[in-house]
């Protein structure tokens, strides 16, 4: 670095060179970056800005599919505070994604722990492990639904043939265990991400300082809690905040499940946009439930993006 | 502190024997280097001591005790490592009394010992910091101080200056050494730089391919290397060797190179040549026992200069010798110049002689 004054810092009788000036006819920097930056940027008005703005506007209207209605202000949110199955979604919503979270968290936490070992077939478990992430949403879905079903499905079979019970358990249609359901087959099929993040991070923790603590006489439980957590804990938020998002917009595994029902018991806030939007053709409605649910978004991206600008300093 | 024994130890991997049947001794209060080149077993010998790894043969004793099936920390030792190994989440002070936590010292007791190994690290201002706060050397010494707490037997240290630069590395090397004087502590250290392993160590194990190679005092590997390994791996520039053929001529017996010049040897040496499993034999010779003559000299052999390395207190030149390089140190006021010619006369009293076939040391019969 150059000094401030750079004759300062010289001996006496010393002159500091001169500064190179720029050619005078050089385009500016900001032109060619503007210019690779205008793809992604072109991209990202199209799909992402715009269907967000216009998501919002439409959120003030009475739009309905194919008329459009008037502005009608906060008249779609005020409907929502009082609609019984708004705040019923926004519980499902709610307890749906920490519950999902919080069970991937720590089974993720202790699948990457075990296959961390030394074992034989090692890479084969590996990626039997990961194979689910592999599987399209839909698919998924689909399986689960053969899964869940109460006449031939094959967990109604397995439960009866162990005597646990002689009834048919009406996993997707009884509205008491329909949301358990449905987090059982979310946490499936979210499971790998949480497992492979774990697993990298844990694999990236030099193997000398698990051998200082074991020289130091920690035990296998207080290494991992005094050594492997706090070197983990930047991938734990990153993982945590993720898969948050995507648990809470994600669509669908509750659309192929349940539908949303019996009786609208099982929506969450996508689900019962849908349901609002383009089932009953209600536009402004359908969008101003996404809308109402920006500002929880916003904070949570922000909190992880700060997160992820800083460990990177 | 405590003497450490390793009587035959093996370590395996598969077929591959990592650690071959290595025994030593190191004395209570030794400093032993453990020296070798990349892959040499040195690193897996230390944490065969440490109890990381897993012994396959042969028997560890430290202090008298078995501890072939101790966990590492019922060993008694402390290690410090390459790259520190450090907990970075936690603070200097917290680094150094984790150790003490874990055997569930009295809390003033902690604090009491923590801060009188910190001061004689000089790190007591550094306790409040992270680890990533600080810089290569002063991570070293807390490095060095989490082991210090612990008032070990043994002190296992495992290439603890290499990651420092030159300059600071130096300064280290002199502190280590003082250190191990003031604590009379028993020391194992393993480098692949042999002259942290020259300048530091009481003894020095050197080894190679798994094989203990040669086991003495720096001087004794220094002046009489048991084969051609050592004599190469240790000193610096390295030993020359010049691959000969020996010829006798009635009672009289000479080394002949391929070029045909022939190098009368000494009784002693003539001995030691004709010691040899065939007529092959190598010649040995440190740079500063060599002489470099700009005229022919009786008993001197031709060669040609390759390369002049002045360093300034002293000029190393490269000499070809047919196919082989001699490593000769000149005063710097000397002048020589590439490809000239030179002759080069050998001390009979210090030259080494090699079995050409073993590469053993061929000893006076």
């Amino acid at each position: 670095m150059r000094p401030a004054t750079p004759e300062a810092s010289l001996p006496k009788g010393f002159t500091a060179p001169p500064i190179p000036r720029r050619h005078p006819t050089r385009r500016p920097d900001w032109l060619a970056a503007y210019l690779f930056l205008a793809p992604a940027a072109a991209v990202f008005a199209a799909f992402i800005a715009y269907p967000l703005v216009d998501g919002v506007l439409t959120s003030f209207t009475s739009n309905v599919v194919g008329r459009n209605g008037q502005f009608i202000g906060f008249a779609n949110f005020a409907t929502l505070l009082a609609d019984p199955h708004f705040a019923r979604a926004a519980m499902n919503s709610l307890f749906l994604t920490s519950g999902v979270v919080a069970i991937k968290l720590v089974v993720g936490l202790a699948c990457a722990v075990l296959l961390a070992q030394k074992m034989p077939a090692r890479g084969l478990i590996r990626a039997l492990v990961f194979l689910p992430w592999a599987v399209p949403g839909l698919i998924a879905g689909l399986s689960w639904k053969w899964i869940f079903d109460e006449q031939a499905g094959v967990l109604s079979y397995l439960v009866q043939a162990l005597g646990l019970t002689d009834q048919p358990v009406y996993w997707l249609s009884d509205p008491k265990i329909a949301m358990f359901s449905i987090g059982i087959a979310m946490v499936w099929h979210g499971l790998p991400f949480f497992t492979m993040m774990f697993l990298a991070a844990l694999t990236a923790i030099p193997g000398d300082l698990n051998e200082a603590a074991a020289i130091d006489g920690a035990g296998p439980i207080r290494r991992f809690f005094a050594v492997t957590l706090p070197q983990m804990k930047e991938v734990i938020f990153v993982t945590v905040m993720l898969s948050a998002i995507w648990t809470f917009n994600s669509f669908h595994m509750v659309f192929i499940l349940t539908g949303g029902g019996p009786a609208m018991r099982t929506h969450i806030l996508p689900t019962l946009a849908y349901d609002y939007g383009i089932t009953q053709s209600q536009l402004g409605l359908g969008a101003a439930v996404l809308v109402s649910v920006i500002p929880v978004f916003f904070i949570l991206i922000m909190l992880l993006t700060r997160r992820m600008l800083a460990s990177k300093q | 502190m405590a003497e450490v024994v390793l009587n035959e130890v093996v370590k395996t991997y598969g077929d591959i024997y990592a650690v071959n049947h290595v025994s030593l001794t190191v004395a209570d209060g030794e400093f032993v280097a453990l020296v070798g080149p990349s892959g040499c077993g040195k690193t897996t010998t230390l944490s065969l001591i440490a109890g990381l790894n897993e012994i396959s043969g042969g028997e560890i004793h430290i202090g008298g005790r078995l501890v072939n099936d101790l966990d590492p920390k019922d060993r008694d030792i402390a290690m410090v490592f390459q790259n520190y190994a450090l907990y970075p989440n936690k603070t200097v002070f917290k680094n150094l009394a984790f150790p003490l936590q874990m055997r569930k010292l009295a809390k003033a007791e902690i604090e009491r010992k923590v801060l009188s190994a910190a001061k004689v690290l000089d790190i007591t201002h550094l306790l409040e910091r992270k680890p990533r706060e600080l810089s290569g050397g002063q991570q070293q010494r807390v490095a060095l101080g989490r082991a210090l707490v612990r008032d070990p037997r043994v002190f296992l240290m495992d290439e603890p200056l290499s990651n420092l630069d030159a300059k600071l590395r130096v300064q280290m090397r002199t502190e280590l050494k003082r250190f191990h004087q003031d604590l009379e502590a028993t020391v194992v250290y393993v480098t692949h730089d042999q002259l942290e392993a020259v300048t530091m160590a009481d003894k020095m194990a050197v080894m190679h391919g798994g094989f203990l190679q040669q086991y003495d005092s720096p001087k004794n590997v220094f002046d009489n290397p048991v084969n051609m390994f050592v004599a190469s791996f240790v000193g610096s520039p390295a030993m020359s060797l010049v691959p000969l053929e020996a010829v006798s001529h009635g009672s009289d017996v000479a080394l002949r190179s391929p070029e045909g010049w022939e190098l009368p040897l000494s009784p002693q040496n003539a001995r030691k040549a004709l010691g040899a499993t065939s007529n092959q034999v190598v010649l040995g010779a440190r740079h500063s026992t060599v002489k470099l003559h700009s005229a022919q000299t009786p008993g001197a052999v031709p060669g040609v200069v390759y390369t002049v390395e002045p360093t300034g207190d002293i000029t190393f030149v490269q000499v070809f010798l047919g196919t082989s390089v001699v490593i000769v140190s000149l005063d710097p006021s000397v002048t020589v110049h590439p490809d000239q010619k030179v002759w080069i006369e050998f001390d009979q009293d210090k030259i080494h002689l090699f079995d050409g076939a073993t590469e053993l040391a061929l000893a006076a019969v």
